[in-house]
């Protein structure tokens, strides 16, 4: 407590008056002489505990009387003043723009409630304050601006599909604002309280400033939605060989949920429905996709509506790639050229000159330019060997022929995808030796055999990916071209393994970032608009939706779709405890507000204490009755007038 | 009659005018005459043969006693008194203890010796103006004078002196003075008590009691200073008993109420026994003029026959 006028104070000297008073006469008091002592007695008997305590309350209500009078004069301060009478603050608007702030309360998503909120604190401001306009999750709206100029920055603020690292945003938003000597710093966070957004390590902003928090004043309600959505197998699409569609609903009541009522799940192919299935919370349903025509789609999975909308829907793109052309550069009779020709007769393949993908066995014809992919298979004769491996140099492929062969009994040790791979013998398989450090993410082993030697290698030379078998594919080195795996696996090299890995993620998340292609030129979002894109540059979606990246073809723009979908820890609505709110900001001095009421008196915590005379008066007025009822003199009773004589 | 009227009357006036007005013979006639006059009759009664003085005529005397050979001496007029045989042996009964000398404020009260005094001189002169023989007994610890009782006029003469002979002092005993009147009292009579009652209150009661056994008819005039009545504000001070040196200290503020509750318990507790053993009981501050208590003695006295 402080006060306008101290010196006011010295008045409480006052207060040992009445003691000094109650001292002196014990002194002095006088002597009566009374002969009916006896009824005094009587009397004094029946009420010594009574006057006691009237005493000693009358002395403690002179005393107290007093000492109030000397702070009435001082003019105390006390408690907290007015929201609008405080001292100069930069002010961090940290607004939470999370996809679970479009959840509706009473006819209005929480952004809207919290931005009024935010709003009713601008109201406070004065103009010596400054404001920071921090989205949690899209870029800063307004650095060090006055209140007029904050609340305008509101109005575009929207609601985004990515998640919120509200304590990170804020530890990078303090160290963005300058700390200047007089002025006083405060965050206002603006937040639907989820759990998931206040975890991580706890930030002490006590040397910074405060921290306060608006937060909805409701339980959210229980949220069930499409936690998963994946292709079965997660490979390249071709035409003929549909995936699946695999889709988990979950529940943010957790097991609670698990085994609840069945929900309905719809999956839509580029917005046509082609599959409904009944799953349960916690439980993947697999459902067939018809055969695809090549080219881009978007698959959907759609549940039933519930607490937060956004995330009842998640999608996935598809590329469904024409059949590879082919051109076959070794012995057309032999087992491979069967092998080719049986794949072109079923249509899963063409056979073309200009090809995207050369398939050379052996080293009598040297692979031409251009193309995507080649197919190196050593030769059976050992004595091309050396031509072969010429054949590597001049394709610029890094792996060598080493000299192991015959090495027996061997097998592989895994299928690659290809049924039956894992029973193949490999009898003959020459040792594959790289020549220099794996250049690209494109470089690795698709296949070793049972003894862990490279059996088939792939990596990028030049514009060209390169895949490169250990064996020939005779059956005096293994039995694979003699067996049924033989057509599936040629049929995996040409449209799986001769395609780069991981271009582009089939789904990334709301606010994730991610490198666009290299050779992107356009990006298309959900509601249809065009914008131009930088291939290689860091791109960070925020709206959840079918995206499209156009890349340039052969013969126009190519398309590779992309699902944006939020992020799984979005759908979990569970509000944070208070504690968990203190938690997140342990240390800092921290308010808590769930109405406009509890907000204004929460915002702008550096203010002038009120003045609290007003209040001291009305206490010296109470003191004074309470001193007049106990000073009273005794009661009187009314005369009997029979004793009247 | 009208407050002038009443303001001339000695009976009427306030104890403190009336004392002032003379000696106590002087005053106790000037009360009787007062009351006497105000009754509109003479209760004079009970003449015997046997001449034995003469005193002044009175209205109201009757004329047939006027001795009219002194008148032809004199020139005034005196009535004949003869001695009787009274059928009524009054005692009264004075504390003289040194409560009785307290007053509470002197300029406006007198005290309750004073008033003992003044009642039993104007009781005194009614009773023996009856023909009722009348004996006084002044005590406090000890038995401090006593006057047998006569039925002679001019024995209220001996009972002023020894009135006004009477200082407060001492202790209070009641009880012996009381057991001393029963002893003295052979036949059938009237005890009058003039106290504060600030006495023993069992062994009093017990002496009131008995007297109530052997058939005497007993009045007790319960005196009172207003201020024992009603305590009056002073603050914190120390009380003492004058008797008894005992002090208290205490807020006789705060325990206004308390004290008022306590003085009415001990008021109905003397009306209640005093009412149990058929004794009168009057309670009497000494504000109260006398002709006042005088009447309250005239509707016992008439209840006696």
């Amino acid at each position: 407590m402080s006060f306008l006028q101290p010196l006011g104070l010295l008045l409480a000297g006052l207060a040992a008056v009445p003691v000094l008073l109650h001292l002196l006469r014990r002194q002095s008091v006088q002597r009566i002489a009374f002969p009916a002592l006896r009824y005094l007695r009587d009397a004094e008997q029946r009420t010594s505990r009574s006057l006691r305590l009237r005493d000693l309350l009358l002395l403690a209500a002179r005393v107290g009387l007093l000492v109030l009078l000397a702070v009435a004069a001082a003019r105390p301060l006390a408690g907290r003043g007015d929201a609008d009478d405080h001292a100069p603050t930069d002010v961090i608007l940290l607004i939470d723009n999370s996809a679970s702030m479009g959840r509706v309360l009473d006819g209005r998503t929480l952004l809207d409630l919290q931005l009024d909120a935010a709003r009713e604190a601008l109201g406070h401001a004065t103009p010596a304050d400054r404001f920071w306009v921090i989205p949690s999750a899209s870029p800063p709206l307004a650095s060090g601006v006055r209140a007029e100029t904050a609340a305008g920055a509101l109005d575009s603020l929207s609601i985004t599909g990515a998640g919120a690292d509200l304590v990170g945003r804020i530890e990078e938003a303090t160290a963005a604002v300058p700390v200047e000597e007089g002025r006083v710093r405060e965050v206002q966070l603006y937040t639907d309280r989820q759990a998931s957004g206040l975890g991580g390590r706890p930030l002490d902003l006590s040397a910074w400033g405060r921290v306060a928090v608006s937060v909805p004043d409701d339980d959210p309600p229980r949220n069930l939605f499409v936690a998963d959505l994946r292709l079965e197998p997660d490979g390249p699409v071709v035409p003929g060989d549909p995936p699946a569609a695999a889709v988990r609903m979950a529940s943010d009541a957790g097991e609670a949920d698990a085994g609840a009522d069945t929900v309905e799940v719809r999956v839509l192919v580029d917005g046509r429905t082609v599959a409904v299935a009944r799953t349960v919370a916690g439980s993947d349903v697999l459902v067939s996709l018809p055969d695809l025509e090549p080219g881009a789609h978007h698959v959907r999975a759609e549940g039933p509506p519930s607490g937060l909308r956004a995330d009842d829907v998640r999608q996935v793109g598809i590329v469904v790639e024409p059949s590879p052309a082919v051109r076959f550069l070794g012995e057309p009779g032999g087992f491979l050229g069967t092998a080719l020709t049986t794949l072109a007769a079923e249509g899963r393949i063409r056979e073309a000159d200009a090809a995207a993908v050369y398939v050379v066995e052996g080293a009598a014809e040297r692979a031409p330019a251009g193309g995507r992919a080649v197919v190196l298979v050593p030769p059976a004769e050992l004595t091309r060997l050396p031509a072969f491996q010429q054949r590597l140099d001049a394709a610029g492929v890094p792996w060598r022929l080493a000299g192991r062969s015959g090495t027996g009994d061997l097998r592989f040790a895994e299928d690659g995808g290809v049924s039956g791979l894992a029973e193949i013998r490999v009898a003959l398989a020459h040792g594959l030796q790289r020549m220099a450090a794996p250049a690209t993410e494109d470089d690795s082993v698709l296949l070793r055999t049972s003894d862990g030697a490279p059996w088939l290698v792939r990596g990028r030379a030049g514009e060209r990916i390169y895949l490169l078998l250990a064996s020939p594919l005779h059956p005096d080195a293994t039995d694979l071209p003699v067996s049924a795996a033989m057509v599936p696996f040629v049929e995996r090299l040409l449209a799986y393994w001769s395609r780069p890995a991981g271009v582009v993620a089939r789904s990334i998340e709301a606010g994730e970032t991610i490198v666009l292609p290299t050779r992107i030129e356009r990006l298309r979002g959900p509601d249809g608009e065009v914008v131009p894109a930088e291939g290689g540059a860091p791109w960070t979606p925020l709206v959840a939706g079918p995206w499209v990246f156009e890349l340039p073809g052969e013969t126009g723009p190519v398309e590779r779709p992309v699902g944006v979908n939020i992020p799984a820890a979005e759908s979990d609505l569970r509000a944070a405890s208070t504690d968990d709110v203190r938690d997140a900001f342990a240390g800092s001095e921290l308010r808590l507000a769930s109405t406009p009421q509890a907000w204004s008196d929460a915002v702008f915590g550096a203010r002038r204490p009120a003045e609290a005379t007003l209040p001291v008066v009305g206490a010296i007025v109470l003191l004074a009755l309470l001193e007049l009822v106990l000073a009273a003199p005794g009661r009187r009773r009314p005369e009997d007038p029979a004793d009247a004589t | 009659m009208s407050g002038e009227a009443a303001a001339r009357r000695p009976d009427l006036m306030a104890p403190l005018h009336v004392s002032a007005l003379g000696r106590l013979e002087f005053v106790a006639r000037s009360i009787v005459d007062g009351f006497l006059i105000g009754l509109h009759r003479s209760p004079h009664r009970g003449f015997s043969v046997e001449f034995a003085e003469n005193r002044p005529y009175y209205p109201g005397d009757d004329i047939r006693f006027v001795d009219w050979k002194m008148y032809g001496r004199s020139d005034r007029y005196y009535i004949k008194q003869f001695e009787e045989e009274t059928n009524l042996r009054g005692y009264l009964l004075i504390d003289t203890s040194e409560s009785m000398a307290w007053v509470s404020d002197g300029e406006r009260y007198v005290t309750k010796l004073a008033y003992a005094r003044l009642l039993a001189a104007s009781l005194s002169l009614l009773l023996l103006r009856q023909g009722d023989a009348v004996g006084l007994l002044a005590f406090d610890e000890t038995i401090r004078a006593h006057v047998e009782a006569r039925g002679v006029l001019r024995h209220v003469n001996r009972l002023v002196r020894e009135l006004e002979g009477l200082e407060g002092g001492g202790a209070t005993g009641a009880e012996r003075a009381l057991g001393d009147v029963a002893v003295r009292l052979r036949r059938r009579g009237l005890v009058v008590l003039l106290s504060d009652l600030l006495v023993a209150r069992e062994a009093t009661q017990d002496a009131l009691h008995y007297l109530r056994h052997r058939g005497h008819e007993v009045l007790v005039f319960h005196l009172m200073d207003p201020a024992e009545r009603e305590l009056p504000t002073a603050g914190d001070a120390v009380f003492f008993d004058p008797e008894t040196d005992e002090e208290l200290r205490t807020s006789s503020s705060a325990l206004r109420g308390e004290y008022a509750r306590a003085v009415e318990e001990a008021v109905g507790d003397w009306r209640r026994v005093c009412r149990g053993m058929g004794a009168d009981y009057e309670l009497v501050t000494t504000d109260t003029p006398v002709g006042h208590v005088l009447r309250r003695y005239l509707e016992k006295r008439a209840r006696l026959g």
